[in-house]
């Protein structure tokens, strides 16, 4: 179980990170959106797993009730996640408007390439 | 520290509900980063003799709860750090700076604020990475006001890299708690000292270093820096200089302090050799570049080298020497930062080939002086003992590499900030600068920065000696670890 | 002791006042200047008469034990150097007020002088090694500032190039003192002596060696850093005469001296700062014959001297410690007289061209005067202080390499002296467009006094320099000096060697145009070419650099990063023990892992944009199944609502953009893409095996729930946890939401273009109308149990978003504001506060903020939760209406 949930992870990873090595703007968003679902479910899966939830009805925890903790993780994970996610649309979306394109290799405006005089002027 | 936590968030909501209204917005913004920096003072006034402050939130004792913990390393660089927002308000003002007149400028310069005296704060792994997703989340937009073509390509740059870091982070976090079972960074530092620094929690070491090394902007995790940092306005890019990257440094410093001692393991020698090439790289980048922000943003990664050879080096003497470095670091790189940006408004260029005469602003002119020959090390300046304090470590570990190393990076800072200096500055101009009205508020905050640079330069010996007792504490572990597990029975 | 802090306050107390009182009165400010430095001389020389006995010693505390403590003491060598500094610095002080009166900036020229005559002070007096490096490179800046004063093209690049250049030298020198430091455990220059055998026996003592010697070098413009002291000649000529003459190029000298406690007398030593002094000495003697500009020629000669007396010091022996000092004092005595002399024509006549000067003793009768005793004393005649130092230089002894070079400066300071200071003015050709006139008092008195100076030193010789100068010798040679100084009867004596070097100086002198042909064949500026050279390899190196780390393209970014955190991890992975027990796996993982390998390949190789989405989407999904049936209620509802959302948002997003075009760009690094991709993801599910395989430690779980039930009141421990045990994370975490919906407003701008109305379904409007309050209660129903079954804040937060969301699809933005009927940034806004007012809750009624209090079922975690809530709402519809505003807007 624990071994498959391990798989799963790398697999996200690899998906997400073969993503964002993508040529374009979505490719970038989703591959993001990947890697966070891949980091939610390794914290989840170190955490060791359960199929009891993390109750404690009347005050007696489940038998064999989950960890809390890498629930709460996760859950705070998720949402900062929603948060990222949702910036980086807007910013993917204004980035397009002001660009034209959605190629990143062509984004080198900010880095231009060194001028080929000797930097050091002659003042 | 309550202030810490209460302040900055109250006066961002003041802001956002002062949207459009800009004069009220910068004053209450001012009002609020004042008392920040009260609330800032008091808390290192309290623990600057050498207490350790623990405070478990909502009384939730350690390993469960979330603790904040106040040494002298925290309040101290909380202080700094409020300082240089302080002055970064104030510059923010002039009318030069333009993003700066966006109504969500200041409430995220507060909420910025908030993030990284969270993150010198806290206790808690997991909670170190919340605060450093407000600090981000709150840079991501800053970088991105105003928009436009090279802003927004760099802003991109920035906020994917930062993002793929925090996925590393938590992935750290998460494999960290599953081995050890706990999420307090002295309880941390006490299950993992007791078994040795077994593999799986270098493991995990290694992603959150990773992490945390590309938040310091070190080598060959700095892409980001110099791809947006230049695009930003002038009072945000000194904010950002001052703080992004020092936080990113202090959480390599209780990750490879506190959390897990990395002697006798293969990430110190590689620390060291990322500290080394993270100099060398920087300040060669900068040695190619023309333009005044870009100049200074490659070196603020050369400087982030300085500070991690300190940690890599371990021991009191390197560690007070990081500690001392921080500290000199902040107040003067947000300074360059908030100069050069007042003397491309005059000049009305950023390009220094096509700046000149900027010595006729005498008060701008001896910011500048003072900063950049304090950067280069120039002595009595707070850079030259910074340096010397690095460099007299490393001797002290017998790594010579890195003295001469550091020292012919101080050569190359030096070749710099010449080049700016007689560019922008000594040179006749090919247009007379413009004076720019309303620089009053900008050129005042420069000063109250270049007056820290030359009182840590003065009052170095006091200064150091307090640092070396800050290294020895690091250095030791104990008190940290002592001094939050005991508070939390 | 007072007087030794007066030596170095005086001057910088001057410099504090030179800037206004210039602009009061140029003339209030020479003489303050003047007076400020004639006062340090003169402080100076009142410690003399301790000096030979015990040296004044003042120690104030400063940044010891890192660096400097303001340690002085007035050694012999040190009164000496500083007389020289206060009393030639007075004479150029005058001296400028007659040469630079008027110009601007006289002040700012004033001001940069007396802080340099202060950093030289503190230089001479300096016993600390680290204060030595302040002094030092205090001096060097400063030189900087002097000579880029006039701002001019060459002033910039010969400025620039010295700084850089001694810049280099200060760092060796700090190397070297922190190399001397490691080894001997000595701050104080005066212990070094004392700690000569643990020095020489250490292994870092060679370092140390080489990079004092060389860091000396640098700065008294000694081969192979020789080449920028004759650039340096584009500074104002008095100041060149004080810096480059008379006191900073004597620096790196006087260093060494004071080192030679330490090193002297070993072979290296000997070796290296004879060698550097006489290939220094043949240097300058190449290029001498081919200066025209008598400023070139005096820099030459000076290059020269230096050259000379370090081969002076790499000699043993009480004779050429007394030899050193002597030619230091006599040098600064003439060169500067010649300075003077130089700047004075060059007053007069307007050029400083060898060729075209001539005949001035007419029109310039005390110029000639003090070039005559200025060029007497250099060539060595008696009585002037230079045949003193002739005299005692033919003492010192050496090989034959020491002798020959000795010989050789001695004959070309002969020939310099003649061009400078006889031929301009005894000549009988000149320039006829050439109309000289005689400098003003301002300038002549100066030059004439220290043209006297050197006379006088020279008749007085023995009694005047000798007390002090042989203390100062037995201090450098570490042993006592019989004899003092030659004195006339004596050396006349010798005289035939005295006169056999006059006459071949005279021959060279006369031979001029041709020795400058043949010069004219060696290579020039090799040195300097060498610098240059460097410099641009070191720039090309970043170029480099910045080719490989800051190429431009993300991408390149990314696949470092990943790999980066993946190699960190691995020398831990490779630690672990990698035996793998086999697991059962439920029958009901299969479908899931099927879902989420099918959603990651969709969204990693689809053609279309909806596909990649979906993907992603499925992936969300997936995960929310597995956490559903891994005991993670909360955590499946959340994932599913957001995940949802995430995909209205990013199909809103992208709707506009190009559709994904990958294969029409063959993309090169595919498989290099591909191989990183695979290795980051073994190292992910390395990680997550790792942290199965070792646990140090019971993990919290149960403690957590006990105490979420105990002293958080809820069943529901992971609801507890965020809005309770955790909630500092939790408010963290919704200011980051709230900061995704200021950026999103931000950023999202909705175009200025006129709307167009867009068909929208009216049976979607309806549905709507309906779904809110259905929505509205499911969400505080949810708000509401949280603390016990699986819902709460976040969970309502985005049910009622999602219905908002859906009356923006079906009714437009506007319609989703007036349901909420504020503004989606003030609910974000208005979230905040609430929880920010539940944290004050505890803070107010004790225990700090954010610590919980409860009244009946109610307490403020709930209003926490609550914040959470209407926070959740505000970010969710800020960024759907956003994006769906603009894009409508745009059409």
């Amino acid at each position: 179980m624990s071994v498959l949930l391990a798989v799963l992870t790398g697999l996200l990873v690899a998906a997400g990170t073969w993503l964002v090595l993508q040529r374009l703007l979505l490719h970038l968003v989703l591959g993001i959106g990947l890697l966070g679902h891949a980091a939610n479910l390794l914290i989840f899966a170190a955490g060791g797993v359960s199929e009891s939830p993390a109750f404690a009805p009347g005050g007696t925890p489940l038998p064999g009730a989950a960890d809390p903790l890498p629930q709460a993780l996760v859950l705070t994970a998720i949402v900062i996640g929603f948060g990222a996610t949702a910036f980086l649309l807007a910013l993917a979306w204004r980035a397009f408007r002001t660009l034209g394109d959605d190629d990143l290799p062509g984004w080198s405006g900010s880095e231009p390439p060194l001028e080929n005089d000797h930097s050091e002027p002659q003042p | 520290m309550t202030g810490l936590l209460v302040i900055p968030p109250l006066t961002a909501l003041v802001l956002l509900a002062l949207w459009g209204r800009p004069r009220l917005q910068a004053a209450v913004s001012l009002a609020g980063m004042i008392a920040l920096l009260g609330a800032a003072a008091h808390l290192l006034l309290e623990v600057a003799p050498g207490g350790i402050l623990v405070w478990a939130v909502g009384g939730w004792p350690a390993p469960l709860g979330i603790v904040l913990v106040a040494d002298r390393l925290a309040a101290a660089l909380v202080a700094v750090s409020t300082l240089v927002g302080v002055a970064c308000v104030l510059a923010a003002r002039s009318p030069h700076d333009d993003p700066a007149r966006h109504p969500a400028w200041h409430p995220l310069v507060h909420l910025l604020m908030w993030g990284v005296c969270g993150a010198f704060c806290t206790g808690d792994l997991f909670n170190l990475f919340v605060w450093f997703e407000v600090m981000l989340m709150s840079s991501f937009t800053l970088i991105a006001l105003g928009g436009g073509r090279e802003r927004l390509e760099g802003a991109v740059k920035y906020v994917a890299m930062n993002l793929v870091s925090s996925v590393l982070f938590l992935c750290g976090c998460g494999i960290l708690y599953g081995v050890c079972g706990t999420l307090n960074m002295a309880d941390l530092a006490r299950i993992i000292s007791a078994a040795d620094t077994p593999p799986a929690v270098q493991a995990a070491g290694g992603c959150l270093l990773a992490a945390f090394l590309l938040k310091s902007a070190a080598f060959p995790l700095f892409a980001w820096l110099p791809a947006s940092y230049h695009t930003a306005a002038p009072a945000t890019v000194a904010l950002f200089s001052a703080l992004l990257t020092k936080v990113g440094i202090y959480a390599v410093l209780r990750l490879t302090v506190t959390i897990m001692p990395l002697s006798g393991t293969l990430l110190q020698p590689t620390l060291l050799w990322v500290a080394l090439a993270t100099m060398a790289v920087g300040v060669l980048g900068a040695a190619t570049q023309m333009e005044l922000k870009r100049i200074l943003s490659f070196h603020i990664i050369s400087q982030v080298g300085y500070m991690l050879l300190s940690i890599a080096i371990g021991g009191a003497t390197a560690l007070a020497a990081a500690v001392f470095y921080l500290i000199h670091h902040i107040l003067v790189k947000s300074n360059l930062f908030l100069i050069v940006g007042l003397a491309a408004a005059h000049g009305g260029a950023e390009d220094v080939r096509r700046l000149g005469g900027l010595r006729r602003f005498p008060l701008l002119y001896a910011g500048f002086l003072i900063s950049a020959a304090s950067l280069a090390g120039i002595p009595p300046l707070s850079g030259f003992f910074a340096k010397l304090a690095t460099v007299r470590a490393a001797a002290e570990a017998g790594q010579w590499v890195a003295v001469a190393v550091a020292l012919a990076v101080g050569f190359l800072t030096l070749y710099s900030m010449v080049k700016i200096h007689r560019e922008a500055f000594a040179k006749e101009a090919p247009a007379a600068p413009v004076p720019l009205a309303g620089a009053g508020w900008a050129t005042t905050a420069v000063l109250v920065l270049a007056t820290g640079t030359v009182l840590i330069g003065l009052g170095a010996g006091p200064l150091w000696r307090w640092s070396l007792a800050v290294g020895n504490e690091l250095a030791a572990r104990t008190p940290y670890i002592d001094a939050v597990l005991k508070a939390t029975p | 002791m007072g007087f030794a802090i007066a030596v170095v306050l005086l001057p910088l107390l001057a410099a504090l006042f030179a800037v206004p009182s210039a602009r009061l009165s140029e003339r209030l400010a020479i003489i303050l200047a003047a007076c400020a430095l004639a006062g340090s001389a003169a402080c100076a020389l009142a410690l003399a008469p301790a000096a030979l006995s015990v040296p004044v010693e003042v120690l104030l505390p400063w940044a010891a034990p890192l660096g400097p403590d303001l340690a002085l003491r007035a050694d012999a060598l040190g009164v000496i150097l500083a007389t020289l500094v206060g009393g030639v610095g007075a004479c150029v002080v005058v001296y400028i007020g007659g040469y630079q009166r008027g110009e601007p900036g006289l002040g700012r020229l004033l001001a940069t002088l007396l802080s340099f005559a202060a950093a030289m002070q503190l230089l001479a007096l300096a016993d600390d090694l680290w204060l030595v490096f302040v002094a030092w490179e205090l001096t060097s800046v400063c030189s900087y500032l002097l000579v880029l004063h006039t701002r001019t093209r060459e002033a910039l690049k010969a400025g620039t190039t010295a700084l850089l250049v001694t810049g280099l030298g200060g760092l060796l020198l700090l190397a070297g003192l922190l190399l001397v430091q490691q080894a001997t455990g000595v701050t104080r220059l005066s212990e070094l002596g004392a700690a000569r055998d643990v020095l020489l026996a250490s292994p870092l003592c060679t370092a140390a060696l080489v990079c004092v010697v060389i860091g000396c070098a640098t700065k008294s413009a000694l081969f192979p850093f020789h080449f920028w002291l004759p650039g340096a000649m584009a500074a104002p000529t008095p100041v060149s005469a004080y810096l480059h003459a008379a006191t900073m190029v004597k620096a790196g000298i006087f260093l060494l001296a004071r080192v030679h406690p330490g090193f002297g007398g070993t072979a290296l030593w000997e070796g290296l700062v004879g060698g550097l002094g006489a290939l220094t000495i043949l240097a300058a003697c190449c290029r001498l014959p081919l200066a025209d500009d008598l400023k070139q020629l005096l820099a030459w000669s000076t290059v020269l001297a230096l050259g000379t007396l370090a081969v002076l010091l790499s000699l043993d022996g009480a004779e050429a410690a007394l030899a050193v000092v002597v030619l230091l004092i006599a040098h600064a005595a003439y060169k500067g007289t010649l300075f003077l002399t130089v700047g004075s024509i060059d007053h007069g006549t307007g050029t400083r061209s060898l060729a075209r000067l001539g005949y001035l003793r007419r029109a310039m009768p005390w110029t000639a005067l003090a070039g005559l005793l200025g060029a007497s004393s250099m060539m060595g005649l008696p009585p002037f202080a230079g045949f003193v130092a002739k005299e005692q230089i033919k003492l010192a002894g050496g090989g034959w390499l020491a002798s020959g070079s000795l010989l050789l400066s001695a004959v070309a300071l002969v020939a310099v002296a003649w061009w400078v200071g006889i031929r301009p003015f005894w000549r009988r050709r000149a320039d006829p467009d050439l109309h000289p006139h005689e400098s003003g008092p301002a300038i002549i008195v100066p030059t004439l006094v220290l043209a006297v100076l050197g006379l006088g030193l020279g008749l007085g010789g023995a009694w005047l320099m000798s007390p002090l100068a042989t203390r100062a010798a037995a201090d450098l040679a570490g042993q006592a000096v019989d004899g003092g100084l030659p004195t006339l009867p004596t050396a006349w004596a010798k005289a035939g060697v005295a006169a056999l070097i006059l006459a071949l100086g005279l021959t060279v002198a006369w031979q001029r145009e041709r020795l400058a042909v043949a010069c004219g064949y060696l290579p020039r500026d090799l040195c300097q070419r060498a610098w240059e050279a460097g410099l641009h390899g070191l720039v090309a190196l970043g170029r480099a650099c910045v080719h490989v780390t800051q190429h431009g393209d993300l991408r390149g970014y990314l696949a470092v990063t990943m790999l980066v955190g993946a190699g960190l991890a691995a020398p831990g992975l490779a630690g672990l023990d990698w035996t793998l027990a086999a697991e059962p796996v439920p029958l009901w993982m299969w479908p899931l892992c099927a879902l989420l390998t099918v959603g990651a390949a969709v969204a990693a190789f689809a053609r279309t944009r909806l596909a990649a989405v979906a993907g992603l989407g499925a992936v969300g999904y997936g995960m929310a199944m597995i956490f559903l049936a891994l005991g993670a209620p909360d955590l499946a509802l959340t994932q599913v609502l957001v995940e949802t959302l995430v995909v209205v948002l990013l199909v809103l997003a992208f709707r506009h953009l190009p559709e994904l075009r990958a294969a029409a760009r063959p993309e090169r690094r595919r498989w290099l893409h591909a191989a990183v991709a695979v290795i980051v993801g073994i190292a992910a599910t390395g990680l997550v095996l790792a942290a199965q395989q070792q646990q140090l430690a019971p993990n919290l779980g149960n403690r957590l729930i006990a105490a979420a039930w105990e002293r958080g009141l809820g069943a529901n421990a992971v609801n507890v946890i965020l809005v309770d045990i955790r909630a500092l994370d939790t408010f963290g975490e919704i200011t980051v939401l709230l900061l995704a919906a200021i950026g999103v407003a931000a950023l999202v701008v909705p175009g200025a273009e006129p709307r167009i109305a867009i068909a929208r379904s009216p049976i979607l409007a309806a549905a709507s109308r309906l779904i809110l309050p259905l929505a509205t209660l499911l969400a505080l129903f949810w708000w509401w149990r949280g603390h016990h079954q699986p819902g709460g804040g976040f969970a309502a937060g985005l049910c009622l978003g999602a219905a908002i969301v859906l009356i923006a699809a079906a009714r437009g933005g506007g319609a989703a504001r007036r349901t909420l009927r504020a503004s989606p940034l003030a609910w974000a806004g208005g979230g905040l506060a609430l929880a920010w007012l539940a944290g004050m809750i505890g803070l107010v009624a004790g225990g700090g903020f954010l610590f919980p209090h409860w009244l009946g079922p109610l307490g403020s975690p709930m209003l926490f939760d609550l914040g959470v809530f209407v926070l959740v709402v505000g970010i969710v519809v800020m960024s759907v209406e956003r994006l769906l505003e603009a894009e409508e807007g745009e059409a």
